[in-house]
Protein backbone atom coordinates (compact mmCIF):
# COMPACT_ATOMS: atom_id res chain seq x y z
CA UNK A 1 0.00 0.00 0.00
CA UNK A 2 2.97 2.58 0.80
CA UNK A 3 4.43 1.49 -2.42
CA UNK A 4 1.54 2.33 -4.48
CA UNK A 5 1.25 5.67 -2.54
CA UNK A 6 4.15 6.80 -3.33
CA UNK A 7 3.90 6.30 -7.15
CA UNK A 8 0.71 8.14 -6.84
CA UNK A 9 2.16 10.69 -5.50
CA UNK A 10 4.97 10.95 -8.08
CA UNK A 11 3.09 10.88 -10.67
CA UNK A 12 0.70 13.71 -9.61
CA UNK A 13 4.39 16.07 -9.01
CA UNK A 14 5.39 15.14 -12.44
CA UNK A 15 1.55 16.53 -14.03
CA UNK A 16 1.89 19.22 -11.87
CA UNK A 17 5.17 20.29 -13.03
CA UNK A 18 4.04 19.64 -16.66
CA UNK A 19 1.15 21.69 -16.46
CA UNK A 20 3.10 24.39 -14.18
CA UNK A 21 5.73 24.34 -17.47
CA UNK A 22 3.03 24.79 -20.13
CA UNK A 23 1.75 27.40 -18.42
CA UNK A 24 4.59 29.28 -17.52
CA UNK A 25 5.46 28.60 -21.74
CA UNK A 26 2.51 29.64 -22.50
CA UNK A 27 2.33 33.12 -20.92
CA UNK A 28 6.16 34.17 -22.00
CA UNK A 29 4.19 33.59 -25.34
CA UNK A 30 1.43 35.53 -24.78
CA UNK A 31 3.61 38.66 -23.50
CA UNK A 32 5.92 38.60 -26.25
CA UNK A 33 2.64 38.39 -28.71
CA UNK A 34 1.29 41.55 -26.86
CA UNK A 35 5.09 42.90 -26.91
CA UNK A 36 5.52 42.88 -30.61
CA UNK A 37 1.89 44.18 -31.18
CA UNK A 38 2.19 47.44 -29.02
CA UNK A 39 5.98 47.66 -30.57
CA UNK A 40 4.14 47.30 -34.39
CA UNK A 41 1.11 50.03 -33.01
CA UNK A 42 4.13 52.59 -31.79
CA UNK A 43 5.95 51.81 -35.06
CA UNK A 44 2.81 53.01 -37.09
CA UNK A 45 1.54 56.06 -34.99
CA UNK A 46 4.73 57.37 -35.14
CA UNK A 47 5.32 57.65 -39.23
CA UNK A 48 1.58 57.60 -40.03
CA UNK A 49 2.54 60.93 -42.20
CA UNK A 50 5.41 58.88 -43.65
CA UNK A 51 3.41 55.66 -44.75
CA UNK A 52 3.82 55.03 -48.23
CA UNK A 53 0.62 53.10 -49.36
CA UNK A 54 1.80 50.50 -51.47
CA UNK A 55 -1.43 48.02 -52.16
CA UNK A 56 -4.01 48.88 -54.47
CA UNK A 57 -7.31 48.84 -52.18
CA UNK A 58 -5.25 52.00 -50.44
CA UNK A 59 -4.64 53.90 -53.54
CA UNK A 60 -8.25 52.67 -54.82
CA UNK A 61 -9.41 54.33 -51.54
CA UNK A 62 -7.60 57.34 -51.52
CA UNK A 63 -8.32 58.33 -55.12
CA UNK A 64 -12.27 57.82 -54.30
CA UNK A 65 -11.15 59.96 -51.22
CA UNK A 66 -9.64 62.50 -53.35
CA UNK A 67 -12.69 63.02 -56.30
CA UNK A 68 -14.89 63.11 -53.61
CA UNK A 69 -13.38 66.17 -52.06
CA UNK A 70 -12.84 67.64 -55.65
CA UNK A 71 -16.82 67.22 -56.24
CA UNK A 72 -17.96 68.34 -53.08
CA UNK A 73 -15.21 71.52 -53.15
CA UNK A 74 -16.40 72.58 -56.69
CA UNK A 75 -19.93 72.24 -55.45
CA UNK A 76 -19.29 74.37 -52.39
CA UNK A 77 -17.77 76.57 -54.73
CA UNK A 78 -20.19 77.25 -57.17
CA UNK A 79 -22.63 77.92 -54.31
CA UNK A 80 -20.52 80.57 -52.95
CA UNK A 81 -19.92 81.81 -55.90
CA UNK A 82 -24.14 81.97 -56.74
CA UNK A 83 -24.71 83.61 -53.32
CA UNK A 84 -22.26 86.26 -53.80
CA UNK A 85 -23.84 87.06 -56.94
CA UNK A 86 -26.95 87.27 -55.70
CA UNK A 87 -25.69 89.66 -53.07
CA UNK A 88 -23.76 91.77 -56.09
CA UNK A 89 -27.28 92.04 -57.35
CA UNK A 90 -28.25 93.74 -53.95
CA UNK A 91 -26.18 95.75 -53.55
CA UNK A 92 -25.88 97.81 -56.99
CA UNK A 93 -29.80 98.24 -56.46
CA UNK A 94 -29.74 99.06 -52.93
CA UNK A 95 -31.27 102.91 -53.01
CA UNK A 96 -30.41 103.10 -49.05
CA UNK A 97 -26.92 102.01 -49.04
CA UNK A 98 -24.27 104.91 -48.65
CA UNK A 99 -21.79 105.61 -51.64
CA UNK A 100 -19.18 104.63 -49.18
CA UNK A 101 -20.52 101.20 -47.77
CA UNK A 102 -21.64 100.21 -51.45
CA UNK A 103 -18.26 101.04 -52.78
CA UNK A 104 -16.53 98.91 -50.10
CA UNK A 105 -19.16 95.93 -49.66
CA UNK A 106 -19.08 95.75 -53.77
CA UNK A 107 -15.23 95.42 -53.81
CA UNK A 108 -15.26 92.99 -50.91
CA UNK A 109 -17.43 90.52 -52.99
CA UNK A 110 -15.79 91.33 -56.18
CA UNK A 111 -12.66 90.01 -54.26
CA UNK A 112 -14.17 87.23 -52.93
CA UNK A 113 -15.65 86.06 -56.09
CA UNK A 114 -12.34 86.32 -58.04
CA UNK A 115 -10.53 84.41 -54.91
CA UNK A 116 -13.00 81.84 -55.25
CA UNK A 117 -12.59 81.25 -58.88
CA UNK A 118 -8.76 81.12 -58.69
CA UNK A 119 -9.18 78.36 -55.58
CA UNK A 120 -11.14 76.26 -57.36
CA UNK A 121 -8.81 75.90 -60.39
CA UNK A 122 -6.16 75.19 -57.81
CA UNK A 123 -8.72 72.54 -56.36
CA UNK A 124 -8.89 70.99 -59.29
CA UNK A 125 -5.38 70.64 -59.89
CA UNK A 126 -4.85 69.01 -56.93
CA UNK A 127 -2.80 65.34 -57.03
CA UNK A 128 -2.81 64.32 -53.58
CA UNK A 129 -5.39 64.41 -50.77
CA UNK A 130 -3.49 66.83 -48.89
CA UNK A 131 -3.27 69.14 -51.55
CA UNK A 132 -6.78 68.95 -52.13
CA UNK A 133 -7.79 68.80 -48.33
CA UNK A 134 -6.07 72.32 -47.74
CA UNK A 135 -7.48 73.56 -51.13
CA UNK A 136 -10.86 72.63 -49.45
CA UNK A 137 -10.60 74.36 -46.18
CA UNK A 138 -9.92 77.44 -47.65
CA UNK A 139 -12.98 77.53 -49.08
CA UNK A 140 -14.32 78.79 -45.89
CA UNK A 141 -10.76 79.60 -43.92
CA UNK A 142 -10.25 82.57 -46.44
CA UNK A 143 -13.34 83.64 -47.34
CA UNK A 144 -16.09 83.33 -45.08
CA UNK A 145 -18.90 83.88 -47.33
CA UNK A 146 -21.57 82.27 -45.31
CA UNK A 147 -20.34 83.32 -41.82
CA UNK A 148 -19.34 86.57 -42.42
CA UNK A 149 -19.71 88.48 -45.93
CA UNK A 150 -23.47 87.28 -46.61
CA UNK A 151 -24.59 88.44 -43.23
CA UNK A 152 -22.54 91.68 -43.02
CA UNK A 153 -23.92 92.68 -46.06
CA UNK A 154 -27.50 92.44 -44.78
CA UNK A 155 -26.97 94.28 -41.57
CA UNK A 156 -25.01 97.11 -42.88
CA UNK A 157 -27.64 97.58 -45.95
CA UNK A 158 -30.17 97.60 -42.98
CA UNK A 159 -28.18 99.91 -40.56
CA UNK A 160 -28.06 102.24 -43.50
CA UNK A 161 -31.92 101.87 -43.49
CA UNK A 162 -32.47 102.78 -40.47
CA UNK A 163 -29.96 105.64 -40.97
CA UNK A 164 -32.20 107.10 -44.19
CA UNK A 165 -35.15 106.99 -41.92
CA UNK A 166 -33.51 108.25 -38.73
CA UNK A 167 -32.35 111.30 -41.47
CA UNK A 168 -35.64 111.60 -42.28
CA UNK A 169 -37.24 111.46 -38.61
CA UNK A 170 -34.98 114.61 -37.99
CA UNK A 171 -36.63 116.76 -40.77
CA UNK A 172 -39.83 115.81 -40.17
CA UNK A 173 -39.34 116.75 -36.25
CA UNK A 174 -37.61 119.78 -37.46
CA UNK A 175 -41.10 120.50 -39.44
CA UNK A 176 -43.28 119.74 -36.33
CA UNK A 177 -41.29 121.69 -33.94
CA UNK A 178 -41.78 124.78 -36.65
CA UNK A 179 -45.24 124.09 -36.55
CA UNK A 180 -46.08 123.56 -32.98
CA UNK A 181 -43.82 126.80 -32.49
CA UNK A 182 -46.53 128.43 -34.75
CA UNK A 183 -49.60 126.99 -32.69
CA UNK A 184 -48.51 127.94 -29.68
CA UNK A 185 -47.90 131.31 -30.57
CA UNK A 186 -51.16 131.19 -32.26
CA UNK A 187 -52.65 130.56 -28.52
CA UNK A 188 -53.37 126.70 -29.13
CA UNK A 189 -52.35 124.24 -26.50
CA UNK A 190 -49.49 121.71 -27.64
CA UNK A 191 -47.93 120.78 -24.72
CA UNK A 192 -49.00 117.05 -25.19
CA UNK A 193 -47.84 117.49 -28.58
CA UNK A 194 -44.85 118.93 -27.55
CA UNK A 195 -43.85 115.77 -24.98
CA UNK A 196 -44.51 113.78 -28.18
CA UNK A 197 -42.04 115.47 -29.88
CA UNK A 198 -39.52 115.76 -27.23
CA UNK A 199 -40.13 111.66 -27.17
CA UNK A 200 -39.97 111.46 -30.83
CA UNK A 201 -36.33 112.99 -30.84
CA UNK A 202 -35.12 111.02 -27.93
CA UNK A 203 -36.10 107.91 -30.09
CA UNK A 204 -34.94 108.75 -33.20
CA UNK A 205 -31.21 109.96 -31.25
CA UNK A 206 -31.05 106.62 -29.68
CA UNK A 207 -31.74 104.90 -33.17
CA UNK A 208 -29.17 107.11 -34.51
CA UNK A 209 -26.26 105.85 -32.33
CA UNK A 210 -27.39 102.33 -32.67
CA UNK A 211 -27.60 102.37 -36.28
CA UNK A 212 -23.97 104.32 -37.06
CA UNK A 213 -22.16 102.04 -34.59
CA UNK A 214 -23.48 98.85 -35.94
CA UNK A 215 -22.18 100.07 -39.86
CA UNK A 216 -19.06 101.62 -38.39
CA UNK A 217 -18.46 98.05 -36.51
CA UNK A 218 -19.09 95.54 -38.77
CA UNK A 219 -18.05 97.36 -41.93
CA UNK A 220 -14.72 96.78 -41.96
CA UNK A 221 -14.55 93.12 -40.63
CA UNK A 222 -12.27 90.60 -42.33
CA UNK A 223 -12.57 86.91 -42.80
CA UNK A 224 -9.91 86.77 -40.34
CA UNK A 225 -11.86 88.74 -37.66
CA UNK A 226 -14.14 85.96 -37.98
CA UNK A 227 -11.67 82.99 -37.47
CA UNK A 228 -10.37 84.75 -34.34
CA UNK A 229 -13.56 85.63 -32.87
CA UNK A 230 -16.43 83.36 -34.08
CA UNK A 231 -19.10 85.49 -32.10
CA UNK A 232 -18.28 88.81 -33.94
CA UNK A 233 -21.27 89.33 -35.11
CA UNK A 234 -23.38 87.51 -32.41
CA UNK A 235 -25.82 90.54 -31.05
CA UNK A 236 -25.85 93.14 -33.82
CA UNK A 237 -28.78 92.20 -35.54
CA UNK A 238 -30.45 92.59 -31.79
CA UNK A 239 -29.16 95.84 -31.80
CA UNK A 240 -30.45 96.81 -35.18
CA UNK A 241 -33.94 95.44 -33.89
CA UNK A 242 -33.70 98.01 -31.10
CA UNK A 243 -33.14 100.51 -33.03
CA UNK A 244 -35.96 99.49 -35.35
CA UNK A 245 -38.19 99.59 -32.16
CA UNK A 246 -37.19 103.26 -31.59
CA UNK A 247 -37.74 104.45 -35.15
CA UNK A 248 -41.01 102.76 -35.25
CA UNK A 249 -41.82 104.73 -31.54
CA UNK A 250 -40.42 108.05 -32.83
CA UNK A 251 -42.84 107.20 -36.17
CA UNK A 252 -45.90 106.27 -33.89
CA UNK A 253 -45.05 110.21 -32.27
CA UNK A 254 -44.48 112.23 -35.48
CA UNK A 255 -48.40 110.49 -36.70
CA UNK A 256 -49.83 111.25 -33.02
CA UNK A 257 -48.38 115.06 -33.46
CA UNK A 258 -49.78 115.33 -37.12
CA UNK A 259 -53.17 113.74 -36.22
CA UNK A 260 -53.23 116.65 -32.85
CA UNK A 261 -52.02 119.12 -35.35
CA UNK A 262 -55.34 118.21 -37.27
CA UNK A 263 -56.72 118.47 -34.79
CA UNK A 264 -56.12 121.65 -33.70
CA UNK A 265 -57.37 123.17 -37.02
CA UNK A 266 -60.80 122.22 -36.24
CA UNK A 267 -60.93 124.24 -33.04
CA UNK B 1 -52.21 114.19 -144.70
CA UNK B 2 -54.23 111.36 -145.67
CA UNK B 3 -58.04 111.68 -145.53
CA UNK B 4 -58.09 109.97 -142.43
CA UNK B 5 -55.91 112.17 -140.52
CA UNK B 6 -58.39 114.68 -141.74
CA UNK B 7 -60.97 113.50 -140.50
CA UNK B 8 -59.49 112.85 -136.64
CA UNK B 9 -58.57 116.81 -136.89
CA UNK B 10 -62.01 117.90 -137.89
CA UNK B 11 -63.27 115.38 -135.46
CA UNK B 12 -61.42 116.60 -132.69
CA UNK B 13 -61.95 119.97 -133.33
CA UNK B 14 -65.59 119.64 -133.23
CA UNK B 15 -65.20 118.32 -129.47
CA UNK B 16 -62.80 120.99 -128.42
CA UNK B 17 -64.34 122.83 -125.89
CA UNK B 18 -64.92 126.45 -126.49
CA UNK B 19 -65.15 129.65 -123.92
CA UNK B 20 -67.12 131.80 -126.00
CA UNK B 21 -66.14 134.95 -123.58
CA UNK B 22 -62.77 134.63 -122.87
CA UNK B 23 -62.18 133.69 -126.70
CA UNK B 24 -64.02 136.83 -127.66
CA UNK B 25 -62.13 139.03 -125.39
CA UNK B 26 -58.89 137.90 -126.11
CA UNK B 27 -59.88 138.19 -129.97
CA UNK B 28 -60.66 141.74 -129.02
CA UNK B 29 -57.98 142.59 -127.30
CA UNK B 30 -55.89 141.16 -129.97
CA UNK B 31 -57.45 142.94 -132.53
CA UNK B 32 -57.45 146.81 -130.47
CA UNK B 33 -55.28 146.33 -128.15
CA UNK B 34 -52.15 144.46 -129.66
CA UNK B 35 -49.64 145.32 -126.68
CA UNK B 36 -51.85 144.87 -123.57
CA UNK B 37 -52.83 140.97 -124.67
CA UNK B 38 -49.26 140.13 -123.27
CA UNK B 39 -49.25 142.48 -120.33
CA UNK B 40 -52.65 141.01 -119.26
CA UNK B 41 -51.06 137.48 -119.21
CA UNK B 42 -48.06 138.99 -117.04
CA UNK B 43 -49.69 141.16 -114.61
CA UNK B 44 -52.66 138.91 -113.99
CA UNK B 45 -50.74 136.31 -111.99
CA UNK B 46 -48.37 139.10 -110.90
CA UNK B 47 -51.26 140.40 -109.13
CA UNK B 48 -52.91 137.70 -107.72
CA UNK B 49 -49.62 136.55 -106.15
CA UNK B 50 -49.51 140.02 -104.81
CA UNK B 51 -53.14 139.34 -103.47
CA UNK B 52 -52.14 136.01 -101.64
CA UNK B 53 -49.39 137.66 -100.05
CA UNK B 54 -51.34 140.59 -98.80
CA UNK B 55 -53.74 138.23 -97.43
CA UNK B 56 -51.27 136.13 -95.42
CA UNK B 57 -49.58 138.94 -93.82
CA UNK B 58 -52.70 140.10 -92.89
CA UNK B 59 -54.14 136.83 -91.38
CA UNK B 60 -50.79 136.07 -89.63
CA UNK B 61 -51.14 139.08 -87.09
CA UNK B 62 -54.44 138.52 -86.60
CA UNK B 63 -54.31 135.01 -85.94
CA UNK B 64 -51.25 135.46 -83.89
CA UNK B 65 -52.95 138.23 -81.94
CA UNK B 66 -55.70 135.35 -81.24
CA UNK B 67 -53.36 132.72 -79.77
CA UNK B 68 -51.57 135.76 -77.67
CA UNK B 69 -55.17 136.58 -76.53
CA UNK B 70 -55.97 133.26 -76.10
CA UNK B 71 -52.93 132.44 -73.70
CA UNK B 72 -53.25 135.30 -71.97
CA UNK B 73 -56.62 134.83 -70.87
CA UNK B 74 -55.52 130.37 -69.83
CA UNK B 75 -52.98 132.20 -67.70
CA UNK B 76 -55.49 134.58 -66.33
CA UNK B 77 -57.78 131.60 -65.82
CA UNK B 78 -55.06 129.64 -64.20
CA UNK B 79 -54.39 132.38 -61.82
CA UNK B 80 -58.02 132.89 -61.00
CA UNK B 81 -58.20 129.25 -60.39
CA UNK B 82 -54.85 129.70 -57.92
CA UNK B 83 -55.38 132.98 -56.37
CA UNK B 84 -58.49 131.95 -54.75
CA UNK B 85 -57.16 128.86 -53.11
CA UNK B 86 -53.96 130.79 -52.38
CA UNK B 87 -56.37 132.79 -50.43
CA UNK B 88 -58.21 130.17 -48.98
CA UNK B 89 -54.61 128.41 -47.86
CA UNK B 90 -53.91 132.00 -46.25
CA UNK B 91 -56.90 132.32 -44.76
CA UNK B 92 -57.30 129.42 -42.93
CA UNK B 93 -53.94 130.00 -42.10
CA UNK B 94 -54.93 133.15 -40.83
CA UNK B 95 -58.26 131.84 -38.62
CA UNK B 96 -56.73 128.63 -37.47
CA UNK B 97 -52.97 129.47 -37.17
CA UNK B 98 -52.18 126.54 -39.85
CA UNK B 99 -48.85 127.92 -41.18
CA UNK B 100 -47.99 126.26 -44.72
CA UNK B 101 -44.28 127.90 -45.07
CA UNK B 102 -41.71 125.75 -45.19
CA UNK B 103 -43.61 122.69 -46.13
CA UNK B 104 -45.36 122.50 -42.14
CA UNK B 105 -49.14 122.02 -43.71
CA UNK B 106 -51.03 119.41 -42.70
CA UNK B 107 -50.53 117.79 -46.53
CA UNK B 108 -46.62 118.17 -45.94
CA UNK B 109 -46.25 116.55 -42.79
CA UNK B 110 -48.64 114.07 -43.93
CA UNK B 111 -46.48 113.18 -47.13
CA UNK B 112 -43.16 113.13 -45.22
CA UNK B 113 -44.70 110.57 -42.57
CA UNK B 114 -45.37 108.44 -46.00
CA UNK B 115 -41.82 108.92 -47.02
CA UNK B 116 -40.98 107.82 -43.62
CA UNK B 117 -43.03 104.62 -43.33
CA UNK B 118 -42.53 103.56 -47.54
CA UNK B 119 -38.68 103.49 -46.03
CA UNK B 120 -39.56 101.89 -43.55
CA UNK B 121 -41.17 98.88 -45.39
CA UNK B 122 -38.10 98.76 -47.22
CA UNK B 123 -36.02 98.22 -43.67
CA UNK B 124 -37.89 95.79 -42.97
CA UNK B 125 -37.44 93.69 -46.10
CA UNK B 126 -33.76 94.11 -45.35
CA UNK B 127 -33.87 93.15 -41.82
CA UNK B 128 -35.51 89.58 -43.29
CA UNK B 129 -32.62 89.20 -45.77
CA UNK B 130 -30.29 89.86 -43.03
CA UNK B 131 -31.85 87.48 -40.70
CA UNK B 132 -31.64 84.98 -43.74
CA UNK B 133 -27.88 84.95 -44.01
CA UNK B 134 -27.87 84.97 -40.21
CA UNK B 135 -29.59 81.61 -40.28
CA UNK B 136 -27.39 80.58 -43.26
CA UNK B 137 -24.06 81.06 -41.20
CA UNK B 138 -24.44 77.24 -40.47
CA UNK B 139 -24.01 76.88 -43.92
CA UNK B 140 -20.01 77.83 -43.43
CA UNK B 141 -19.69 74.58 -41.50
CA UNK B 142 -20.22 71.65 -44.33
CA UNK B 143 -17.01 70.55 -44.74
CA UNK B 144 -16.04 69.22 -47.88
CA UNK B 145 -12.46 67.42 -46.29
CA UNK B 146 -14.59 64.41 -45.46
Amino acid sequence: MKIHYSKKVGTLRARALTVFGAAVVSSALLLTGMANAAALKANLNASTTGVVVNTSADISVNTTHLQNILTKGNQEIERRLATLNSLTSKITGATKLNASDKATLSAEVSTTMSGLTSLKAQLNASTTLAAAIASAQDIYTQYRVYALVAPKVGLVKVADDQQAIEAKLTALAQKLQTRLAAEQQAGKNVAALKADLSDMNAKVSAAQSISANVESTIIDLQPSDYNSNHSILVGVNAQLKTAHTDIVAAYGDAKNIIAGLKSLKSL
Amino acid sequence: MDKFEEQIKAAQKAYEPKDTFIDATMQHIAAHHPRRRWSAKVWAPALAGVAVVALVLVALPISSRTIHSSNSNSTTTTASQTQPSTSTAQGSSNTTSHPSAGGTDNASLENDLGGVQHSMSQENNDQSSANSALNDQQNEIATPTS
